[in-house]
């Protein structure tokens, strides 16, 4: 009964009704793509971060490796006999694991016959980079972020285990020209464990990009079995772990830990997401975060607001409708319970509208194929606005919350005044 | 009254360019100590490291004609046929393995505090400006105390500190200085051989001790033996024939 | 006969803009159980203040009220509102009727509050109440689609359903013509005798006094008779 008559007050006052339901459901659209908005990019660099920069979701490093390894490589390098006893260890989690890699990165030259490029190096494996390349992940979160020219390096990178990738900016510093493999081959300059420069042959052929500018000028991607050559090891730096989509990233690395703690040599193993391996990851969705606080804050500040001016008109007009429900026997209780029952109503239809406006929204921005260039992100990429259950679930979650909250402050500011006072009242 | 202020100012000017013409000329005998002669050399350097506690070793035979240098190491055997070729100021690292020749800078380590142009003849005279900054009495022998100052980017050092004897007219300490002036290595040299030059014998360095500015336990020594005049053909200094 | 209300001594004064106006001055007055009175009296003369004060609308300065011999004086909002479900109802000059609910529901409003009745038994009193004010075809219009003493027989339906043992009124004919007021009246009296049901309510219409039991008179906040 009571929500019946929550539901027919609708119908009162039907143009303040509407605008009300319209300002929730422009703040659960707005808060909703923005929020597929995030959740997008945030799956885009979850994917890059494990495959593309095939950091996998858990890496393994020896010990204060990270600060440790550019100063004293040949004491922070995994030797080949202590990788093998840490794949003893792998191997007990094979329902966990979909695949392993190894990696070395470092600095050295890139250099032509001619001149010489500073670089970063990181390696890769040529069936690690296929398997990570071609995962489901990459082609729906981070197209736009690996260039159709990666997927191609696949081929490149099996056919021919000298062949290195550089970026089109590296191309365009060290004047090389297209076709890459037409090029002479390259050379990478290094200084090896034991501190000798050094200096190995590489094949042209690959591109990559590195999705940020600031590397864009800097970082090679060149075969595991040549960094180690340019080394002098068998080794590597570190591990990357590849979990299966079933897998609990959290419970996995707690167990790893135990695990290779029991080892003669220490290591440490960090997220894919940890700020000391990825400090973009981090410094990216920081960004996000502060963003969508803030306009969550605003969105979330009008909702609340339009609710609140609703809510007082809609006590204003049926003061001595309250007034006859006290004195037919209503508790404070009930009659605020019929106001924000009244509310969520309302409420619910507009978030009922407002995930179909949403998705029909978040359909047309993505058909239109917007491309945009973030901050500090080479190359454009696609405004898209992903739909997500779980993301409309939380958005819609928090408008009751916040009309629940709004309709509750409303609520316990009118019970104070006297139960006469609302009967004698004329109505607005 | 004019005209004792213009003499005056002359006589400053004079005094002046005096200090930085000396400085040069000292300069320029003492790099003949270290290889900066017209003939053609060769001499084995032998290059002790010290670093972190590790120690390593590292031969490297030098034939160097004017401004070129052609560095071979010799030592450990895993590295030799390695070459280190200095064409002016331009300088290039090969191995036989490779396909091309590397581009390398001469400011790079070559190993542990010994960079690169570290290893082949010195030409400070061409490559710094000199000015004189002091001069100190050291066990009873006065010193140059010149501050060079880099006359191209692509150089070993910026910046140098350099002690000349006055007595010997060679070099005998040295502060490598960043581009801020900060001293950041430091080295010491010997001369105890003795080149035989259009038969005429002159000193020639025989030790040169680099440390690291912060950590001294951190050196490496050069060890400079059999210095020796050779006629060199220029086309060991050419690049394209290296990597033939 | 054992007294619905007791009202002793009791004293209301309120703020009219910067004027203290002092509405009931020590006022005393039983109403018996099954009494059928009206209070009479001059505008300003207190009768609505003494009707808000027995209706525990509002709270008195002094003095003491009681409802079938409980002190309304220390109960809480929330007993306040329960003394009211259970043991008033009330009828008011202008019906206070829900515009958006039917006459079923309008009528039904006290009992939903009550979570120990069950939907049927609910059903039964609501018909029954609309059945003894002559409604019961109409229970599926909503209260502008009748007249003025169909809404106020609607409001008279909505008091007694929940069987109160006092009713009270403030001029429930006073937006009537004379014609619905007797019919309003007449089923007032009806509903006494059938349902013994006690009655206090305020009217200026002198035609009606004939026809009541009692009648108090109040003047300058006290009883004058």
């Amino acid at each position: 009964m009571i929500l019946k008559l929550a539901y027919l007050n609708l119908f009162r006052n039907k143009r303040r009704a509407i605008s009300t339901g319209l300002a929730i459901c422009i703040g659960f659209v707005g808060l909703n793509l923005l929020g597929a908005y995030i959740y997008r990019v945030k799956k885009a660099l979850d994917t890059t971060s494990v495959y593309s920069a095939l950091h996998g979701h858990v890496k393994v490093f020896k010990q204060d490796s990270l600060v440790q390894f550019a100063l004293k490589p040949k004491k922070y390098i995994f030797q080949k006999e202590e990788l093998d006893q840490m794949d003893q260890i792998f191997s007990e989690f094979s329902s966990e694991i979909e695949y392993i890699g190894k990696n070395i990165n470092g600095s050295g030259l890139l250099s032509n016959g001619k001149m010489s490029h500073p670089i970063l190096f990181y390696s890769f494996e040529p069936e690690i980079y296929a398997k990570s390349l071609t995962q489901p992940d990459i082609s729906n979160w981070a197209k736009d972020w690996v260039l159709p020219k990666q997927i191609e390096n696949v081929d490149i990178f099996k056919n021919n285990n000298e062949v290195m990738s550089v970026t089109p900016r590296i191309a365009d510093i060290m004047s090389l020209t297209y076709p890459l493999n037409e090029n002479e081959s390259l050379q990478l300059a290094g200084r090896s464990l034991d501190g000798d420069l050094n200096a190995v042959n590489l094949e042209l052929g690959a591109e990559h990009t590195t999705g940020l500018q600031f590397l864009e000028d800097t970082l090679v991607l060149v075969p595991l079995k040549k960094v180690q050559e340019l080394l002098g090891t068998e080794g590597a730096e570190s591990i990357s772990i590849y979990l299966k989509p079933e897998a609990s990233l959290a419970k996995f690395k707690k167990k790893l830990d135990e695990k290779l703690s029991s080892l003669a040599f220490k290591t440490e193993s960090y997220n894919y997401y940890d700020e000391k391996i990825n400090a973009v990851y981090l410094g990216t969705i920081g960004f996000l975060v502060v963003m969508g606080a803030f306009f969550v804050f605003l969105i979330g500040t009008a909702v609340s607001l339009t609710i609140l001016n609703s809510l007082t008109m809609g006590i204003i007009e049926r003061t001595r409708e309250i007034g006859t429900l006290y004195a037919v026997g209503f508790k404070k209780k009930e009659v605020a319970k019929l106001f924000i029952l009244e509310n969520l109503i309302l409420c619910v239809l507009s978030i009922a509208v407002g995930v179909l406006l949403s998705f029909v929204f978040a359909s047309l921005v993505n058909s239109l194929n917007i491309r945009f260039t973030p901050p500090s992100v080479t190359g454009k990429i696609q405004f898209r606005l992903v739909w997500n259950f779980a993301i409309a679930a939380s958005v819609a979650a928090f408008t009751l919350i916040l009309t629940l909250i709004s309709s509750f402050v409303v609520m316990k500011n009118k019970s104070k005044i006297k139960l006469i006072d609302l009967l004698n009242d004329s109505g607005a | 009254m004019k005209n004792v202020f213009l003499i005056g100012l002359l006589i400053c000017i004079k005094a002046f360019s005096a200090d930085a013409d000396l400085a040069t000329e000292l300069l320029k005998t003492s790099d003949r100590g270290r290889g900066g002669l017209e003939e053609g050399l060769e001499w084995t350097a032998n290059i002790e490291t010290t670093e972190n506690g590790d120690t390593a070793s590292r031969e490297f035979l030098i034939k160097a004609k004017k401004h070129d240098a052609f560095v071979e190491a010799l030592k450990p055997a895993k590295n030799k046929g390695e070459v280190y070729l200095f064409n002016d100021r331009q300088m290039w690292f090969y191995k036989p393995s490779l396909k091309k020749p590397v581009s390398i800078s001469a400011r790079q380590k070559l190993t542990g505090q010994a960079a690169n142009g570290d290893i082949a003849s010195t030409h400070y005279a061409r490559d710094y400006n000199a000015t004189l900054e002091k001069t100190e009495e050291i066990g009873g022998v006065k010193y140059y105390v010149l501050f060079l100052k880099a006359k191209a980017k692509n150089l070993t050092y910026d910046q140098i500190r350099y002690w000349i004897s006055d007595k010997t007219k060679l070099a005998t300490k040295v502060e490598f200085l960043t581009l801020q002036g900060k001293v950041f290595k430091i080295g010491t040299l010997q001369y105890n051989n003795v080149l035989s030059v259009g038969g005429k014998n002159i000193a020639f360095v025989s030790q040169l001790t680099i440390m690291d500015a912060k950590f001294n336990q951190n050196k490496s020594v050069i060890t400079y033996t059999k210095p020796k005049v050779v006629e060199h053909s220029n086309a060991i200094f050419n690049i394209n024939n290296v990597t033939r | 006969m054992e007294n619905v209300v007791e009202i002793k001594n009791v004293f209301k004064s309120y703020q009219l803009g910067s004027t203290e106006v002092h509405a009931l001055r020590g006022l005393s007055l039983k109403i018996k159980k099954g009494e059928f009175a009206a209070l009479i009296g001059a505008s300003g003369s207190g009768k609505t203040t003494l009707l808000n004060l027995v209706g525990c609308l509002d709270d008195a300065d002094r003095g003491e009220i009681l409802i079938e011999n409980v002190s309304v004086k220390d109960l809480s909002e929330n007993q306040k509102s329960e003394l009211r479900n259970q043991k008033i109802g009330f009828i008011f000059q202008s019906f206070n009727l829900i515009p958006v609910l039917n006459i079923y529901e309008n009528v039904e409003i006290p009992l939903t509050i009550r979570t120990e009745m069950s939907p049927e038994d609910r059903k039964t009193k609501v018909l029954n109440a609309l059945k003894d004010v002559g409604l019961e075809e109409y229970v599926h219009h909503r209260p502008d689609q009748l007249s003025g003493g169909q809404r106020q027989r609607v409001a008279i339906a909505r008091a007694l359903v929940t069987e109160p043992s006092l009713i009270l009124a403030d001029e429930p004919t006073a937006n009537l013509d004379s014609k619905t007021a007797h019919h309003i009246i007449d089923l007032m009296l009806e509903l006494n005798k059938k349902r013994h049901m006690t009655f206090f309510f305020c009217t200026h219409d002198e035609k009606l006094m004939s026809r009541v039991q009692r009648i108090v008179k109040i003047s300058d906040g006290v009883i004058e008779s």
